[in-house]
């Protein structure tokens, strides 16, 4: 074995790599060669000045907090797939399902136009307010930008302070939405913009979950209102903010 | 192989069990997010966008866990954070080689003796040596020195033959030799005196 076959072989030898044959060789050739003896040590200590000097730490709580949250909620922003269940169900629970919903088909497909139809209608706001104003109230206080909303609304939207979880309020503004007034809460994570559409819930359904450029909208009823968030964020961060308005 | 046993059950049990699906993902890959930080964070060189990328790598992972056989899982999640970091990077690829890096090594002043210990300035070296590394060597090295993994569990992360994780693994350890060196400057063999003053 030449020098610069053993040379090339060093690395792996000293991490134990090499098939017994090859590093028979090696050691061979190292013994008889102090060149590569001296480079071997070189290795070595590098390794050793890697292992003990390369940065390791904990992933910070707030983390692990994060990827906690998002991974419950993660019902909420991902569309789970299904087929895998669906087959279990079994064909004759399959063609009760069909026969249902060929009786409630133009029902279905009415609701969930009107589902999509707001659900783009809230984006569409929530574009607009991206190039144009943004809030009518600017206040990080929820006992500023509540208040606010009285005498503008029919009802008064709730307000979360989830500056300390890292979703500042930014302010407020009255949209328009589905033919109604609706209350929307700004809030804001790093250079985010979250906007939260509040409004009465009745017995309608939430709208549709929608992502269109970069944009992700998720609903959710709760305390006879409608929520409808939307924003830029990432999945994760998006769905423990969710996460945390739901709770 | 209990992992993928278990998980096999919660699958058959219908839409009820994705809670319970969700809480056996987060049993088997929980336990792993130091390792996914470390090598996304060493990779990426930047916490806040390493942060970015673990929450994307594990929400991906929950979506493929029907594909997680029980092999090791630590290996599985790893696989999918180093993707999602390189994707980023790819993406990124401007701002990640040279804004965000140039304003990496500034961030970190060369040690001086009155306000550092030997052992931070040592440190910050080795730090400063991997950041200087390309991607691919970087994450070889943290693969195997933190995480101690073989060749074969390497390669396995890294889509590359075991041929290729080993001379990238020589390559990158010949380039901190040299870096270190330098970074360390004195007189003699700098590298050996970095072992004389650890031991």
């Amino acid at each position: 074995m030449t020098c610069e076959e053993a040379r090339s072989l060093l690395s792996a030898r000293m991490d134990g790599e090499l098939d017994p044959h090859l590093r028979a060789e090696v050691e061979a050739h190292v013994k008889t060669c102090s060149a590569c003896t001296k480079d071997a040590e070189t290795l070595e200590t590098v390794s050793m000045a890697v292992r003990n000097g390369i940065s390791r730490s904990t992933a910070p709580q707030y983390l692990r907090d994060n990827i906690r949250f998002a991974l419950r909620a993660a019902d909420y922003v991902e569309r789970r797939q299904a087929p895998a269940r669906w087959k279990q169900w079994g064909a004759a629970a399959a063609a009760a399902v069909f026969i249902a919903a060929l009786g409630m088909a133009p029902f279905l497909v009415n609701a969930r136009n009107h589902r999509q139809a707001v659900a783009q209608e809230l984006l569409s706001a929530h574009e607009r307010a991206l190039v144009g104003r943004e809030v009518d109230v600017v206040s990080t206080d929820r006992h500023t930008v509540k208040p606010w909303f009285n005498g503008k609304l029919p009802f008064s939207p709730p307000v979360a302070d989830l500056a300390a979880q890292g979703f500042p309020l930014q302010g407020g503004r009255v949209d328009y939405a589905g033919g109604r007034p609706v209350a929307a809460l700004v809030y804001r994570r790093r250079l985010h913009r979250i906007d939260v559409f509040i409004w009465p819930a009745g017995d309608s359904t939430p709208p549709a979950r929608f992502e269109s450029n970069g944009y992700r909208e998720i609903s959710w009823k709760k305390d006879g209102f409608t929520f409808t968030c939307i924003s830029d964020l990432n999945a994760a961060e998006l769905a423990s903010f969710v996460r945390l308005l739901q709770s | 192989m209990a992992a993928g046993r278990i998980h096999d059950n919660s699958m058959k049990a219908g839409w009820s069990s994705s809670a319970r699906l969700e809480a056996e993902f987060e049993r088997i890959f929980l336990p792993h997010l130091d390792a996914a930080w470390n090598l996304a964070r060493l990779l990426m060189r930047n916490p806040q966008d390493a942060e970015d990328a673990v929450q994307e790598a594990y929400l991906k992972a929950l979506r493929s866990f029907s594909g997680f056989r029980g092999e090791s899982s630590r290996s599985w999640l790893l696989a999918i954070v180093r993707n999602t970091c390189f994707t980023w990077m790819r993406n990124n690829r401007e701002r990640a080689d040279q804004a965000e890096f140039r304003e990496e090594i500034h961030a970190v002043p060369m040690a001086t003796p009155e306000t550092q210990s030997l052992s931070r300035e040592r440190s910050d070296a080795v730090t400063r040596c991997i950041d200087l590394l390309p991607a691919d060597f970087r994450e070889a090295i943290v693969l195997r020195e933190l995480e101690q993994m073989s060749y074969r569990e390497i390669a396995g992360i890294t889509g590359v033959p075991s041929g290729t994780v080993m001379s990238r693994l020589a390559r990158a350890r010949s380039r901190l030799a040299s870096c270190l060196k330098i970074s360390l400057g004195g007189t003699g063999g700098p590298v050996n005196a970095i072992a004389e003053q650890r031991s």
